[in-house]
């Protein structure tokens, strides 16, 4: 055959094709929800994690998708734990 | 997109180019790609074996790709052959419009 085939004559020679991505979950709305200094009440969500970004100080608990939340009526405050960990407890007013 | 330009005159092709990238899929498998790349070569060797003196035929490989087809000189052979492989490209082209467009060629269908 005078012409040789080259089955991929008219493709791209830069591997330019689909991608396997593309995909993302919806976002979930984590964070703070009070900030510090802010009066709380009982039962009040604190703050949105996975995990424990923050872990749960005085009169502070934590749900079992470990939403930090006031067990007491009071003010929040953002405190650091130990080193480079950080809680959040809620002090009572007077 | 792979662009198939045809020139036409009477009940026959008289130029037909083939140029561009299928990119239906990456290198390797991209099978409009390969459609196509077989039928445009099989035309060349064709025209080539059958009518060796009638056409001017053009194959190109690299970053831009091409297929040519040049009448020189009027063969009922080769017009059938050509008529053939239109047919083939237009198969393929029903199936894979976003990647193939074909520009020209007759008012009524052959």
């Amino acid at each position: 055959m005078k012409f040789k085939l080259n089955i991929q004559l008219f493709a791209s020679k830069k591997g330019v094709g689909s991608t396997k991505n593309g995909r993302d979950s919806h976002s979930k709305r984590l964070g703070a929800k009070s900030a510090d200094g802010q009066l709380v009440t009982a039962g009040s969500i604190i703050y949105r994690q996975r995990g424990t970004k923050i872990h749960p100080g005085e009169n502070v608990g934590k749900g079992g998708d470990d939403t930090l939340f006031a067990k007491v009526e009071g003010v929040v405050h953002f405190e650091r734990l130990g080193r480079s960990k950080k809680k959040v407890s809620v002090y009572p007013v007077a | 997109m792979i662009q198939i330009t045809l020139d036409t005159q009477e009940d026959r092709v008289i130029a037909l180019t083939i140029t561009g990238h299928a990119l239906s899929d990456d290198l390797g498998r991209d099978l409009v790609c390969a459609g196509v790349s077989a039928i445009g070569t099989g035309l060349l060797n064709a025209l080539d074996r059958l009518c060796p003196n009638d056409y001017e035929l053009v194959l190109r490989d690299g970053e831009n790709p091409l297929i040519s087809v040049l009448e020189k000189n009027m063969n009922d052979v080769g017009k059938t052959v050509l008529q053939t492989s239109l047919i083939q490209l237009e198969t393929i082209q029903e199936s894979f419009p976003e990647y193939i467009q074909i520009v020209g060629g007759y008012e009524d269908e052959i």
